[in-house]
């Protein structure tokens, strides 16, 4: 009797390559925010808009992150703070990629004057400086956190047009898309099936990074007064509101510590994804 | 003796190319009639335009320009609109490409591959008769346990497995004509002969007319009928195979055939054709070759030769052509 060799029954088991370290801290930051967001309803300590205890008061055990100038629990504030930056950061990322990916996908894949005119678009939102475009067409549409949403997504999508028009160029040039070609396969066909998913990837990444670039933007946008507005937990908004109260630092501190978190998990997520990927920096 | 007209035919096609140093002119005007169940042979080195021709045909190369007539019975190709053109790439005339190790899309198995490329041409195909269909495909080019293997994804599969699913892929909707450019070449030699003979088997079970495109005398021997060598975007030769082989009038297909082993001449040195060909953005004036040429004479550095009946072919050589000693 000769020993049998077991043929390996996966090549790789266990954790991928990009949930390791950081990225995994990253993912369990990003995991409980969303686990917050999505329960703090139905175990939250205090109610988040009513007033609650003394204002003013320092962190304590039971104002953990002590309360506000209106006597809000802080804390509480915070958690539910989640509800809005998290979403609000998903709507913009999707609703980009969406927009950036059939824009950058036709630019590339058909080019000409259809690749020119696109592109020009996309040159002339990426000439402002995100923040100051959000800011201009946050005012003019006027301020709520929905205004900012399409503010943002209107400022972000060309970042995801030009990445992928890029990688489509690169990808429509490979032998098996003009092999594809030559034996008559559908052009729409040939876009979807045999350049996208392999132009696909640095979108992926860079839009993970950019989750936590949107929740700072949020943020920002609250804070200047623009998103949303008081009373709604939201974080920016709450900074603003403790940046007046200077010597009551928790106000500002913990919605603060929350954006800080959010941030630095998606960058680890997305920097491990990203060299994981083996994708080169984004533009 | 009376021919069927033939179902491809290119006229005075010319291609070229822009560059900063000018148009590169990889195709010079070339003429070539392919007839149903015919096996034609290009032959040439890298660069003398085999290739370019035929992407050129199927309206392949977008920033070149291409003049002359390309037509598919009836049908011309250069200038056509798209969709014509698509109605005609892998339904009419199909092509297989050199490198089965990038000719496939890495993200689909080939049985979806097969499926799609159906589907390009019959639109109401159904699944099940799609997944049929593609089983029979691979079948006919001899995959074993196609029914298993259509689920399998290109790197799954070894060269010479992957350029017989690129074959079944460019026969999937029973086209007339069949390109095939440089099959064998990124292949191992015994793969090699099997492929050759799966095409021709195919070509005989299903009529099609072989472009065979390559730059090894070996493969073209034993499989075509007709052998048009090319050299510097210009016929050179055409012959019936065996005339080119037996007497090779042109001395750049003599040229060529010296540089072939050979089992019956053992202890001869191989050789190698000095220089290299010319750059197509700056051609020399006169014959292409001559610079190369052993019998290149005065005229042949001024005047161009075109094709002319010679011997059982056509040659264009002007010292040849004038029955010089060879």
């Amino acid at each position: 009797m000769s020993d049998v060799i077991a043929p390996p029954r996966r090549l790789r088991r266990g954790r991928p390559e990009w949930l390791r370290g950081p990225s995994l801290i990253g993912v369990g930051v990003i995991v409980m925010w969303v686990l917050i967001a999505l329960t703090v309803p139905l175990w939250s300590p205090y109610d988040p808009l009513a007033e609650v205890g003394a204002r003013l008061q320092g962190p304590s055990l039971s104002h953990l992150m002590g309360t506000d100038q209106l006597g809000r629990d802080v804390f509480t504030r915070t958690l539910w703070g989640a509800r809005t930056s998290l979403p609000v950061a998903f709507v913009v990322i999707v609703s980009s990629v969406l927009i950036g990916t059939v824009v950058g996908a036709v630019a590339g894949f058909f080019g000409r004057w259809v690749d020119a005119v696109l592109m020009r678009l996309v040159d002339i939102t990426m000439a402002f400086p995100p923040i100051l475009l959000a800011m201009a067409i946050t005012a003019s549409l006027g301020p709520g956190i929905r205004n900012a949403l399409i503010a943002m997504v209107l400022v972000w999508w060309p970042i995801y047009a030009r990445l992928l028009r890029a990688q489509v160029i690169a990808v429509k040039q490979r032998e098996y898309v003009e092999s594809a070609e030559a034996i008559g396969v559908k052009r729409f066909t040939i876009l979807r099936r045999y350049v996208l998913p392999m132009a696909y990837t640095p979108v992926l990444v860079n839009a993970t990074m950019d989750f936590g670039q949107v929740v700072l933007l949020t943020a920002s946008l609250s804070f200047i007064g623009l998103g949303a507005r008081p009373p709604s937990p939201e974080w920016g908004a709450m900074i603003t509101e403790g940046a007046t109260q200077f010597y009551s630092w928790w106000i500002a501190t913990a919605p603060g510590l929350a954006i800080l978190t959010v941030v630095l998990a998606f960058n680890y997520l997305g920097d491990a994804l990203r060299d994981s990927f083996d994708v080169k920096a984004g533009v | 003796m009376a021919e069927a007209p033939p179902i491809l035919s290119l006229r005075d096609l010319r291609v070229s190319f822009p560059t900063p140093a000018g148009p590169a002119r990889a195709v010079r005007g070339i003429d070539l009639d392919v007839r149903a169940g015919e096996a034609v042979a290009v032959v040439g080195e890298s660069g003398s335009g085999k290739s370019v021709t035929m992407l050129a045909t199927l309206g392949l190369l977008p920033k070149a320009e291409v003049t002359g007539s390309a037509k598919y019975g009836t049908t011309e190709l250069v200038g056509a609109d798209v969709s014509t053109l698509r109605s005609v790439r892998g339904r009419r005339i199909s092509m297989v490409f050199q490198d089965p190790m990038t000719s496939l899309n890495p993200v689909l198995t080939i049985g979806k591959q097969l499926t799609l490329v159906m589907k390009a041409h019959q639109d109401h195909l159904g699944r099940k008769e799609a997944r049929a269909k593609a089983i029979e495909l691979l079948n006919q080019v001899a995959i074993p346990q196609a029914d298993r293997r259509i689920e399998a994804y290109p790197h799954e599969l070894s060269g010479g497995m992957r350029q017989r699913v690129m074959i079944a892929m460019a026969i999937a909707n029973e086209p007339e004509v069949l390109i095939a450019d440089e099959p064998t070449t990124a292949l191992d030699v015994t793969v090699q002969a099997q492929i050759m003979e799966l095409l021709s088997r195919l070509r005989e079970e299903h009529h099609l007319a072989l472009v065979l495109i390559t730059h090894d005398l070996g493969v073209v021997a034993g499989s075509a009928d007709r052998v048009a060598v090319m050299y510097a975007g210009r016929m050179v030769e055409r012959a019936a195979v065996m005339d080119v082989f037996d007497e090779p009038q042109h001395p750049y297909t003599r040229a060529l055939l010296e540089c072939l082993p050979r089992l019956d001449r053992r202890h001869e040195v191989v050789s190698a054709i000095p220089g290299t060909p010319p750059n197509p953005a700056d051609l020399p004036p006169g014959c292409p070759f001559a610079p190369r040429c052993p019998q290149a004479v005065d005229s042949c550095t001024t005047d161009e030769p075109s094709l002319v009946p010679f011997g059982h072919g056509e040659v264009a050589c002007a010292v040849v052509a004038a029955g010089a000693p060879a």
